[in-house]
C-alpha cells in the first residue's frame, strides 16, 4: 500500500503543509470535537454522577434491550450473509445481478422508512394489525418490532463484506477439496470458512455497530416505553429532550465507546487481513 | 501480466464455461449447497426486505392516485423536500471537496497522526447517529463551543438549515474518502511522471491526469453521500430545530404524520422517497460499474 | 486403471467444446492432451475428473461407467493449473487433507497419516518444508505439494491441468523430467493437459492432439511428429512450411502432384535441401532474403520466385558456412521428407 512517491509526483512542501493542515483541521473540527464534547459533558460533573447515570434502572433496561436486539439481528444476518455469499460467489445462475441489487436495498432506504414499513405491516392499521390484535400479539411498540427493524437496517452488512472476497477467491480450492473426497460440509468448514474468517469478522463488527446504534428505524417502531421498548440510542434522546444533559451524554459516551472499540477492531482486522492478503 | 493472462487456456476455458449454462437456470457445478443457500437467501430476503417494502407500495396504492398526489404535494411537504434535498446536496458537495482532499493527503503524504486520521474517517459509520446529533447540537448551539463564536457574528448555526447541513457533512465524510482512496492507492505514478516529462507542472498534471482518473470514484462517493443525506434522521433532528416550512426534513415529517395517525400521508411521502432512493441506488450501481471499468482499463 | 472415453460431447452455446470424442488410456499410461487454447482439452480433463458433466457419451474407469459417480467418489487425483493449495494450511495439512476427510471408518489413524505424509514429502523431495505455508513456497515447490496432496489418497487416476503452465522456463524443464521419473516409479494412469508441444513430446508416452473439440491424432510422440495425420497436427507440432503443389515430387510419387486437387504439402524447416542449381528432382525457385544465426543453427528466409510467399529453412551453421550461402543468393528448395495431405492420400 505504501509506495515511494517519485520526486516528479511530489508536491512542494508549501502545498503539502497547507493540505495537511486543512485535512487535520477538518478531521479535528468534524470528528474529534464531537467526541471530545461527549466526554467532557459526560464526565464534567464528576465520575460519581457519570456512574449514577449509567446505573439508572431505565438505562440498564435500555442496555439490555440493545444487547438483545443485536444478539438476534447479528447472528441472523450472519447466517444470511454466509448463505447469500455462498450461492452468489460460488455459482453462476440467472438473476444474480438482481439478487445483488436487492440485497443492497436496505442501505438505500431511509431509517425512518425502514421503521415505517413494519408499522404498515404489523401496526394497528397495518396489513396484519387486526389479526395480531385478535390473537393478542404485539409486534409494533414492542420488542419484536425493534428486532425486526434492526434486522432490516443491518441486513446487507455481512453479505456485502463476504461476496467480493469469496468471488475473488474463486472455486479452485473447493473443487480441489471435492476431488480429494471432502463432502460439502467438510469443504465449507475446512476450506471456505478459514479463507473468509477476517471478512466475516469485519462484517459482523460493522453489523453489530449499526445494530446497537440504530436510531431512526427503531424510533418509529419502539413507542418509547421506558424500561420496556427503549434502546440505548432512544434513551439518549429521551434524556436529552428532558434536559438531563449529563445523563444523556453519559449514556451517549457508552455508545461512543462502542464506536471506538469498533474502529479499533476494524483497524486490527484490516492489518491482519493485509498480512494474509484476504480482504 | 494482463495481456498474457488473456492467452492462457484457463481464461478461455472460463469464458466458455460461463456461456455454457445460458439457456439453463444455472451453470453446473460440482460444489454442493446451491439449492439450500439460494433458497434460504431468497426466503430471508423476501421476509425481511421484499415483502415489507411491497406492502408499503400496496398501502400507498390503496388511497388512489389523487390523494397520493395531494399528500406528496402539500406545501409543507414540498418545503421539507426542499430542505432535505438542498441540505443533502450542499453537504455532499462540501464532502466531495474535503473527501478528495483527505484521500489525497492520506494516500500521498506521510505525517504524524496519519494512521489515526485514517481510522477516524470511519467514525460516522460506527458512532450511533443519536450521539452525533446531540454532540453537534451542543457544539453549534448559541452557547456551544463553536456556536458562541458564530453568535458573536450574529450567525445562528444549530436549529437552522445550516445545522442540518453540518450534521449531514458529519455522516457523509466516509463515503467520498473511502471510494476515492483505493483508486488513488492503486494509481500508477507513471502517468504523472509522463506528464512531468512532457512539461506539465504539478497543478496541470493533477488537473489533467490524476483528476480525470478519479472522476468515476468521486461521483460515486458524492452519490453515496447524497443518498445517505436524504434519508438521514438521527443526527439531524437534534440540531435541526424542526420548524415546519423552514428546517423540517422529510423523515421527520413522516414521523410527525405517523404520530398524528395520518398513515396514508406518511405512506405516500415514504413511497415517494423510496422511489427516489431506488433511483439513487440504480445510479450508484451504474457509477460503481463505471468505476470498476475505469479501474480495469488501467 | 484404464480409462475409456466413449462418444463424449459437450455443447456450449454456439460452440462445441467436445465433439464426439473417443479415447482409450491403458493402465499405467502417461497421456498428454495437446492443443491450442479452447480446443476442449481442459474440458475433457474436467469431465474425466467429474468436475464438469458431459452432454452425451460416457467415461469409463476399468469398464465401469462413471457418469453418475460424484467427483468426490471417483478417486482421481487432480492437480490444478494454479495448484489450488489451501492457503491457510501448511504443507503437511495440505497433503493430509484427503486422508483426514475420509469417513471415520476408513480414515487412517494419526500416526498412519503422519507416516504417509512423510513418505510423500520424501517422494516429492520437500522433506524439510512440512510446516511452511503455501505463500512461503516457490512455484515449483507448490506444484510438488499439489501433486503430493493428490497422491495421498492413492488415486487410481492422476489428472494434471497445465502442470507446468505457471512456472518459469528453467523450473519447467526440471519438473518435466522429474514428473516422467515419478510416473515410471508409481505407474499410476495419468493424463495431463498442455498447450506446449515440447512438453507433450518429452514427457508423455502417448500424445493426443486436439483441435476444435475433436481429437486429431493419437499416437506416440514420434508418430505425431514424424507421421502427422492431419495438416493441423503437422502445423501444430513444430514449425512447418506449406509448400503445396509446387514441391518437387520424388520420382515415384510424381502422380500425386500432377492432378491439381486440394492437397496440402508440408515440410519442416530443417528437412529442406537447398541447392544452387535445379536438379532432375526439381524444386522451388527462391531467393535467400534474410539469415539469422540462432545458436548452432542458421535460420534463413527464402522468398519464392513465383511470389507465393516465403519459406523458412534451417540448416546447421557448419553447413551454412561450408556451402557459402549469402543473402541474395538464388536457391532451389526441395523437401527431403514432404508430408502430403489430400484426397489422394486418404
Amino acid at each position: 500500500m505504501i509506495k515511494a512517491v517519485p520526486s516528479s509526483a511530489q508536491d512542494s512542501p508549501l502545498v503539502r503543509g497547507v493540505l495537511i493542515t486543512i485535512a487535520l483541521g477538518f478531521v479535528g473540527l468534524m470528528l474529534i470535537l464531537p467526541m471530545g464534547l461527549v466526554l467532557t459533558q459526560a464526565l464534567g460533573h464528576g465520575f460519581t454522577i457519570y456512574l449514577d447515570a449509567l446505573r439508572d434502572e431505565d438505562a440498564q433496561a435500555a442496555l439490555r434491550l440493545t444487547l438483545l436486539a443485536a444478539a438476534i439481528a447479528v447472528p441472523a444476518n450472519l447466517l444470511f450473509g454466509v448463505s447469500a455469499a455462498w450461492c452468489i460467489a460460488k455459482f453462476e445462475f440467472k438473476g444474480k445481478q438482481l439478487l445483488l441489487t436487492l440485497i443492497d436495498l436496505p442501505f438505500a432506504v431511509s431509517p425512518v422508512i425502514s421503521g415505517l414499513i413494519f408499522v404498515l405491516l404489523f401496526g394497528l392499521h397495518g396489513w396484519f394489525g387486526e389479526w395480531l390484535r385478535a390473537h393478542d400479539l404485539k409486534i409494533i411498540f414492542a420488542v419484536p418490532g425493534i428486532v425486526l427493524a434492526t434486522m432490516f437496517v443491518t441486513f446487507p452488512f455481512v453479505a456485502r463484506e463476504l461476496i467480493p472476497v469469496m468471488q475473488a477467491q474463486g472455486t479452485d480450492e473447493e473443487e480441489a477439496a471435492t476431488t480429494l473426497g471432502a463432502s460439502g460440509w467438510q469443504t465449507f468448514w475446512r476450506v471456505t470458512l478459514p479463507n473468509i474468517k477476517w471478512a466475516l469478522l469485519y462484517g459482523v463488527i460493522l453489523c453489530n455497530a449499526r445494530a446497537m446504534g440504530e436510531f431512526g428505524a427503531v424510533s418509529v417502531v419502539s413507542g418509547h416505553i421506558r424500561g420496556l421498548t427503549n434502546t440505548l440510542p432512544l434513551h439518549v434522546e429521551i434524556l436529552y429532550n428532558e434536559y438531563q444533559t449529563v445523563a444523556a451524554f453519559s449514556v451517549a459516551s457508552l455508545l461512543m465507546l462502542l464506536a471506538v472499540v469498533t474502529l479499533v477492531l476494524k483497524a486490527v482486522i484490516e492489518a491482519k487481513a493485509a498480512d494474509f492478503g484476504r480482504l | 501480466m494482463r495481456a498474457s493472462q488473456l492467452e492462457t487456456p484457463a481464461l478461455s476455458r472460463h469464458y466458455f464455461r460461463r456461456v455454457a449454462w445460458r439457456g439453463h437456470f444455472r451453470r453446473e457445478s460440482v460444489l454442493s449447497g446451491f439449492g439450500l443457500t439460494l433458497g434460504f437467501t431468497v426466503f430471508y430476503l423476501s421476509l425481511i426486505v421484499l415483502i415489507p417494502i411491497s406492502a408499503t407500495f400496496l398501502k400507498a396504492a390503496e388511497g388512489g392516485l389523487a390523494s397520493f398526489w395531494a399528500a406528496i404535494s402539500a406545501p409543507r411537504v414540498i418545503a421539507a423536500y426542499r430542505v432535505t434535498f438542498g441540505c443533502a446536496l450542499v453537504a455532499a458537495l462540501i464532502n466531495t471537496v474535503f473527501g478528495v482532499l483527505l484521500a489525497w493527503v492520506l494516500v500521498r503524504y506521510r505525517f504524524p497522526g496519519r494512521r489515526l486520521c485514517d481510522a477516524l474517517i470511519d467514525l460516522p459509520f460506527a458512532l450511533p447517529t443519536a450521539v452525533a446529533g446531540i454532540a453537534l447540537a451542543a457544539i453549534y448551539a448559541p452557547k456551544g463551543w463553536v456556536g458562541q463564536y458564530a453568535a458573536e457574528w450574529g450567525v445562528k448555526i444549530a436549529f437552522t438549515p445550516m445545522g442540518i447541513t453540518i450534521a449531514l457533512i458529519f455522516i457523509g465524510i466516509p463515503f467520498v474518502v473511502r471510494t476515492v482512496q483505493p483508486v488513488l492507492e492503486s494509481m500508477d505514478f507513471a502517468c504523472e511522471e509522463a506528464a512531468t516529462t512532457l512539461g506539465a507542472n504539478r497543478w496541470q498534471s493533477f488537473r489533467l491526469v490524476v483528476l480525470p482518473a478519479l472522476i468515476p470514484a468521486v461521483l460515486t462517493g458524492f452519490a453515496l453521500a447524497f443518498a445517505r443525506g436524504i434519508g438521514e434522521y438521527g443526527s439531524v433532528i437534534f440540531v435541526a430545530g424542526n420548524m415546519p416550512m423552514v428546517s423540517e426534513i422529510v423523515p421527520l415529517l413522516i414521523i410527525t404524520k405517523l404520530e398524528q395517525y395520518d398513515y396514508a400521508g406518511a405512506t405516500a411521502i415514504a413511497v415517494a422517497m423510496l422511489g427516489i432512493s431506488f433511483a439513487m441506488l440504480l445510479t450508484i450501481n451504474l457509477l460503481q460499474a463505471w468505476t470498476r471499468r475505469a479501474e480495469s482499463q488501467r | 486403471m484404464s480409462i475409456r472415453i466413449e462418444n463424449l460431447s459437450k455443447h456450449f452455446v454456439g460452440f462445441r467444446a467436445l465433439n464426439n470424442v473417443n479415447l482409450e488410456v491403458a493402465t499405467g499410461g502417461l497421456v498428454a492432451l495437446l492443443g491450442p487454447s479452447g480446443c476442449g482439452k481442459t474440458t475433457l480433463l474436467r469431465i474425466v475428473a467429474g468436475l464438469d458433466t458431459q452432454d452425451a457419451g460416457s467415461v469409463l474407469f476399468d469398464d465401469e461407467d462413471m457418469s453418475d459417480v460424484h467427483a468426490r467418489d471417483r478417486q482421481v487425483g487432480f492437480v490444478f493449473q494454479h495448484y489450488a493449495l489451501f492457503k491457510h494450511m501448511n504443507v503437511f495439512d495440505n497433503i493430509a487433507f484427503g486422508l483426514t476427510v475420509m469417513p471415520r471408518a476408513k480414515r487412517p489413524d494419526k500416526s498412519a497419516i503422519n507416516q504417509k505424509v512423510c513418505q510423500l514429502l520424501e517422494l516429492v523431495q520437500l522433506e524439510g518444508l512440512a510446516h511452511r505455508f503455501p505463500a512461503q513456497l516457490s512455484g515449483g515447490q507448490r506444484q510438488r505439494v499439489a501433486l503430493a496432496r493428490a497422491l495421498a489418497v492413492e488415486p487410481k487416476v492422476l489428472l494434471l491441468d497445465e502442470p507446468f503452465g505457471a512456472l518459469d522456463a528453467r523450473v519447467r524443464k526440471e519438473l518435466r523430467r522429474w514428473l516422467r521419473n515419478l510416473h515410471d516409479q508409481l505407474q499410476v494412469t495419468s493424463i495431463f493437459v498442455t498447450h506446449d508441444q515440447e512438453e507433450a513430446l518429452e514427457v508423455a508416452d502417448t500424445v493426443v492432439v486436439m483441435n476444435g473439440g475433436r481429437i486429431e491424432q493419437v499416437g506416440t510422440p514420434e508418430d505425431v511428429y514424424e507421421r502427422p495425420a492431419t495438416p493441423f497436427v503437422c502445423e501444430f507440432l513444430g514449425d512447418a512450411n506449406r509448400l503445396d503443389l509446387a514441391v518437387a515430387p520424388a520420382a515415384s510419387d510424381r502422380s500425386t502432384v500432377e492432378s491439381p486437387t486440394a492437397s496440402a504439402v508440408y515440410a519442416r524447416p530443417h528437412e529442406l535441401d537447398l541447392a544452387r542449381e535445379t536438379s532432375t528432382l526439381g524444386g522451388i525457385e527462391t531467393r535467400l532474403s534474410t539469415r539469422r544465426r540462432v545458436g548452432s543453427v542458421v535460420r534463413v528466409t527464402l522468398e519464392r520466385a513465383d511470389g507465393q510467399g516465403v519459406i523458412d529453412a534451417e540448416l546447421t551453421h557448419e553447413r551454412f558456412v561450408s556451402e557459402r550461402w549469402a543473402e541474395g543468393d538464388r536457391v532451389w528448395v526441395r523437401a527431403s521428407n514432404p508430408r502430403s495431405f489430400g484426397q489422394q492420400l486418404h
